[in-house]
């Protein structure tokens, strides 16, 4: 890290920040910045300097004021439910928690547009459109807690993205406060906007090109009927080739996921699903719509899955066994933590007819690692979430825990597919990074960075991996490559 | 704490919070989470802030801050996936934080002037008397603790006693404020053919001091409860006959009986009875439901006519006890329109003696579930509560009543 030293001492900036948003809301005794140690991927933590909470854009520009002058690198937080480690703190930075502000400023039904601000809970903007008929689709796991300015910075997706997009297409216009404290507006509320459509590259950026004050939302009519249909089957490739056989039937299901015994079985514990907890693999397909337009296509659906292995099926009757069916899938993560006591969430990618390789190759890295694995995954876009647990109290675990991922990322990309799907980079995949990505596509990516943030104080060291950080992961995949031939078959 | 002592719970607390994978969920539905966006005023937060206390950090009055402001709603734990038991977890916090930080003694004597006050019924009903002479020199979080007691003037039920016995506890506060409330219990429960049983003497069961981290008086006092109810439960087993049911109307001190059994775990001697406690403690509403049809045919549904009524579960009840929804379920089954608020999982601030001690949090969501109620605005709303602290607390001008007393004020005459 070449950050020139901290020209400020900590005091002055205690106090500095104190003014601007008063005492209460600056942390700074290790026992209370402990709590903004890590996002939900705690196995990375830094204590930081300071977390500052601020209630207002104004105050945003204030701090970043502050911070841009002495260069102080700022780590922005939404609920910290990230799995990526984007809101890891950096030891000599400060966090800025933006969970304050939380209010929607608009909701236009007319429009079907709401505006908010970035600690607006993904949850409470569906909830607040409901009246009126509609909803937001990115519905992310952890929806129920993450924020909007959390689903922006990491271009979250969820089990409806399929059929309805990811949050890029479905956020119309982001503001923003650069790392110079200038206010930066992209987008608009019209479907096309005049100049560079910048919007693209803003979200999903991980909070490393400026800070996100206000989110303007597209929202949906909600689908006056759904079902969702529970399919069992008795191999994981069974599974795997149904999806694609849904998939090249031309149907576009609003959500389908596969989840193995093992996530079932945790899960049931919980929520009571009622899934099948004796398949070894289960398949959830979601259709939305008019009443006949979800029959039909449930009708369809159905037939495919019989024909493709499906051992048993079930199809929800009522709204509220549909809630629950999807309740038991939005839970599965933390799930995990009832049979182990920590787990770490993969985010890797593969083209759909490459998932059934996949698990199979997850089942031998099992073996070789010596530790369980979880499968969840949004089996309709290709994107897997295996779980792999572990107990970080076990010396040597977690850094099994962690080569095992990396080894599971580095086969996604091996066969075609890419080392995160909706998680973000964060601290976690910069080693991925270095081989999905040539020196000269980094280089770009670096240069776009500077342009919003020549500082390099907006979340620093994230998301895009530096050139001496991949020539040192490229010696170790040499080594380890050698190792790991010796035990593993290729596919 | 005695060092050994602190040794097993340190063992406890490690397995409690090995369960804790830090994925947040529980923050979208902590009231003091969504009040500040502090993630130290989150369940995740403050497990944290527990772990490094029994990992040996240093803490200060910050911690205690923290821990003193959660409302013990358990909200968290019904939003928990991992199943983290949160309520044990903050207790250990609480009784650790006792011994660490010790409170000013402007803290301090409330907290034992109320945890005592609860352990002795006279003193306890001279200090109501007493407080109602001075309600307005006090500060005004007393006042709704501060009213007459509501009374019921019954005839005494015919005895039709078939069924089992019911031990009801009498409850220490509610004695003092809302005797009406037991009275209709006791009334509604020998109209379905039960032998009940109160049982005095009016202590409390433990959980004021509980909740206040006064683990020895609350233990004192649960000790107290456990030999009162102790005669029966042996008779019961001696004779052969089934087992009776142990009863109160405040699910708050339903949750404790319950609990009994986390607060000796390592007492021998006690384990046997705490276990049955635990076992045969119902809430009115699993008992009650179980004689819904029988009930619905006797309520006078003209009296209940305009009335706009709405449930509000108690935390106690929904994610203490685990009984969510079976209020609302009760009402509907007897043929009541009834609704919940849209926030209905979310405390109203109460919190037992919360309210007292955080008059600012619990004002505020005090408010909140008022709105969310309806019952500001909306014309003959009522709001019908299983929990006399909460009911207390929200109230105004009689507009939250025990659902036990609204059911016993809408009974036909006539007894059958």
């Amino acid at each position: 890290m070449n950050h020139p030293p901290d020209t400020m001492n900590a005091e002055d900036l205690i106090k500095a920040l104190i003014e601007i948003v008063g005492p209460e809301w600056v942390l700074h005794e290790p026992e209370e910045t402990r709590a903004y140690a890590s996002d939900a991927l705690t196995a990375y933590r830094e204590i930081p300097k300071v977390v500052v909470l601020p209630n207002g854009e104004e105050e945003i520009v204030a701090i970043v004021n502050i911070c841009q002058q002495r260069q102080i690198p700022i780590v922005p937080r939404g609920a910290g439910t990230g799995l990526s480690g984007g809101a890891r703190p950096i030891r000599e930075g400060i966090v800025l928690s933006l969970a304050r502000m939380n209010r929607i400023l608009a909701l236009d039904p007319e429009a079907a547009i709401a505006i908010l601000e970035p600690g607006v809970r993904n949850l409470a903007i569906s909830e607040a459109a409901s009246p009126h008929g509609l909803f937001y689709a990115p519905d992310p796991s952890s929806q129920i807690a993450c924020t909007i300015g959390g689903n922006v910075n990491e271009n979250a997706g969820g089990v409806h993205c399929l059929k309805y997009g990811l949050t890029l297409h479905n956020v119309l216009q982001v503001r923003g406060i650069l790392s110079s404290g200038e206010v930066f507006e992209c987008g608009g509320q019209a479907p096309d906007s005049p100049g560079l459509d910048l919007l693209p590259l803003l979200i999903g950026s991980e909070g490393m090109l400026m800070i996100v004050t206000e989110v303007t939302v597209r929202l949906l009519p909600r689908p006056t009927h759904a079902k969702v249909v529970m399919a069992s089957f008795d191999s994981i490739e069974t599974c795997a080739h149904a999806v694609a056989a849904i998939i090249s039937s031309c149907l576009i299901p609003a959500g389908l996921e596969m989840m193995d015994q093992a996530a079932t079985r945790a899960v049931e514990d919980f929520i009571q699903a009622g899934y099948d907890c004796e398949a070894a693999a289960i398949l959830l397909v979601e259709s939305d719509g008019s009443m006949t337009e979800v029959d039909e296509e449930i009708a369809q659906i159905k037939e495919i899955l019989l024909l493709n292995g499906s051992r048993s099926l079930v199809v929800s009757e009522t709204e509220e066994e549909r809630q629950r069916i999807w309740s038991g899938r939005k839970n599965a993560f933390p799930a995990a933590g009832r049979v182990a006591p920590e787990y770490y969430c993969m985010d890797g990618t593969v083209p759909r007819r490459q998932m059934a390789p996949l698990l199979a190759h997850i089942a031998q890295l099992e073996k070789h690692y010596g530790l369980r694995c979880m499968n969840v995954f949004h089996a309709g876009d290709g994107n897997m979430h295996p779980l792999i647990l572990f107990d970080g109290k076990i010396i040597g675990e977690w850094a099994r825990a962690e080569a095992f991922g990396n080894a599971i990322l580095e086969k996604c990309i091996e066969l075609g597919g890419t080392v995160t799907g909706e998680h973000g980079v964060g601290v976690e995949k910069l080693d991925s990074l270095c081989v999905q990505f040539t020196d000269a596509e980094r280089e770009v990516f670096h240069r776009l960075k500077e342009v919003f943030d020549p500082l390099r104080i907006l979340n620093p060291d994230k998301g895009i991996p530096s050139l001496r950080r991949c020539v040192e992961h490229g010696r170790k995949r040499v080594a380890a490559s050698d190792f790991q031939s010796t035990h593993l078959e290729h596919f | 704490m005695k060092p050994l002592e602190r040794m097993l719970r340190r063992e406890d607390a490690e397995e409690l919070l090995s369960r804790c994978v830090q994925c947040g969920f529980c923050n979208a539905t902590c009231p003091t989470y969504l009040a500040t966006g502090h993630e130290l005023e989150g369940p995740r937060g403050r497990i944290g802030l527990i772990k490094s206390m029994v990992e040996g950090h240093e803490v200060s009055a910050k911690t205690q801050l923290h821990l003193d402001q959660c409302l013990t709603c358990l909200n968290c734990e019904s939003s928990c996936p991992s199943g983290v038991e949160y309520r044990r977890i903050i207790d250990i916090g609480r009784a650790w934080m006792k011994d660490r930080i010790p409170r000013g003694i402007a803290a301090l004597l409330p907290r034992i002037i109320l945890s005592k006050m609860m352990a002795h019924p006279r003193v306890l009903g001279l200090g109501f008397r007493v407080g109602r002479w001075f309600k307005y020199l006090l500060p005004s979080a007393f006042r709704p603790y501060l009213q007459l007691p509501r009374r019921l003037s019954l005839d005494p039920s015919p005895a039709t006693e078939t069924l089992r016995t019911v031990l009801l506890l009498k409850g220490c506060v509610q004695r003092h404020l809302a005797p009406a409330i037991n009275q209709a219990l006791r009334d509604l429960l020998r109209k379905l053919g039960y032998r009940v049983i109160e049982i005095g003497p009016a202590d409390c069961c433990g959980a004021v001091g509980h909740h206040l981290g006064e683990s020895e008086t609350a233990k004192a006092q649960a000790r107290k409860t456990v030999k009162a109810l102790s005669p029966y439960l042996l008779e019961a087993s001696l004779k052969g006959d089934q087992a009776p049911i142990i009863m109160m109307t405040s699910s708050a001190c339903g949750l404790m009986l319950q609990d009994f059994e986390a607060l000796y775990q390592n007492d021998p001697e006690m384990a046997e009875a705490v276990r049955q406690i635990h076992q045969w403690t119902l809430d009115p509403v699993e008992l009650i439901e179980r004689h819904a049809p029988e009930i619905s045919d006797r309520i006078d549904h003209e009296r209940v006519k305009g009335l706009n009524l709405k449930i509000h579960e108690p935390c106690t009840f929904q994610h203490g006890m685990k009984l969510k929804g079976r209020l609302t379920g009760l009402f509907s089954s007897l043929g009541f329109k009834v609704s919940q608020g849209k926030a209905s999982h979310l405390c109203c601030g109460a919190g037992g003696v919360y309210s007292l001690m955080n008059p600012l949090m619990a004002q505020s969501l005090r408010e909140e579930k008022r709105r969310d109620l309806g019952l500001e605005g909306e014309a003959n709303t009522i709001a019908l509560t299983s929990n006399i602290g909460c009911m207390l607390h929200l109230d105004s001008k009689g507009d939250v009543v025990h659902w036990i007393e609204f059911l016993q004020g809408v009974f036909k005459e006539g007894r059958g």
